[in-house]
């Protein structure tokens, strides 16, 4: 089975970049992939969680696509230093985030990772 | 001998950034040694698939892909993508394995998200151009 790594690295709204990627990972899983989402630099701002874009900017919700991903087998993990520097603590996200450290993230990449796309 | 399989993501548009053209260069050097290539155009990259592009000072993407798919690239577009952009008109064609477009060179198929699901799950090796 194929172990794909989609990494986002824009924050959720303001870029299609975030959007697109989730709509990916979602679609990749759905035709039987092994999906692992990491979220890097701004792209940690998709781990929050009551983001409501429905009610201003007519969008639909990352969290949405995220809980959809979750939901159906995928994993997503989110960056600890890149949550560190935005002051974004455990009890802001998405419940079924993992975090990790760079060094893990890293062991993933090289040791379980067949093919990586970024967004 | 079995080709290897190269799948490229392009996420740009043509001109405003270098995505495009350095993209549309790999993708020539890999089937002039031996690739079997395959693209797709996604988020402001289904731009690339444009009629009539007429740069002054760049490589014209629309007639560079036209060349790369005479090569033997694939290249297909996100029909919701292009759908956004206005370059769709109608429902998905099964006979032409396309959705009709005259503002998309004949080079670009414009397909669902899945074709490229199933380049992804293909491909020997994947390059994403513009995602950042």
């Amino acid at each position: 089975m194929v172990n794909l790594v989609v990494e986002i690295t824009h924050p959720p709204y303001g870029h299609e970049n975030t959007f697109a990627g989730l709509y990916v990972a979602l679609t990749s899983l759905a035709k039987g992939m092994n999906v692992t989402v990491i979220l890097h630099g701004d792209g940690v701002y998709t781990a929050l969680k009551g983001q409501s874009p429905e009610k201003k900017i007519n969008v639909l919700s990352t969290e949405a696509q995220i809980q959809d991903i979750l939901a159906i087998g995928g994993k997503v993990i989110a960056y600890r230093d890149a949550l560190i520097h935005r002051g974004i603590v455990k009890e802001e996200m998405i419940e079924g985030i993992e975090i990790y450290d760079s060094p893990e993230i890293y062991d993933m990449m090289l040791e379980s990772t067949d093919k990586v796309i970024v967004f | 001998m079995v080709k290897k399989k190269l799948a490229i993501m392009l996420f740009s548009g043509p001109y405003g950034k270098q995505d495009a053209d350095y993209m549309s260069r790999i993708a020539e050097s890999a089937l002039q040694k031996g690739y079997e290539v395959k693209i797709f155009l996604y988020g402001d990259g289904v731009h690339a698939q444009m009629n009539c592009q007429n740069p002054k000072s760049f490589l014209n993407i629309g007639e560079y892909l036209t060349k790369l798919a005479d090569m033997g690239a694939e290249i297909k577009s996100c029909a919701r993508c292009s759908g956004a952009r206005g370059y769709t008109e109608g429902e998905f064609d099964e006979a032409l394995d396309r959705y009709p477009s005259s503002k998309a060179v004949d080079a670009v198929k414009i397909h669902t998200l899945y074709s490229f699901i199933d380049m992804i799950k293909d491909c020997d090796k994947i390059m994403t151009f513009g995602g950042v």
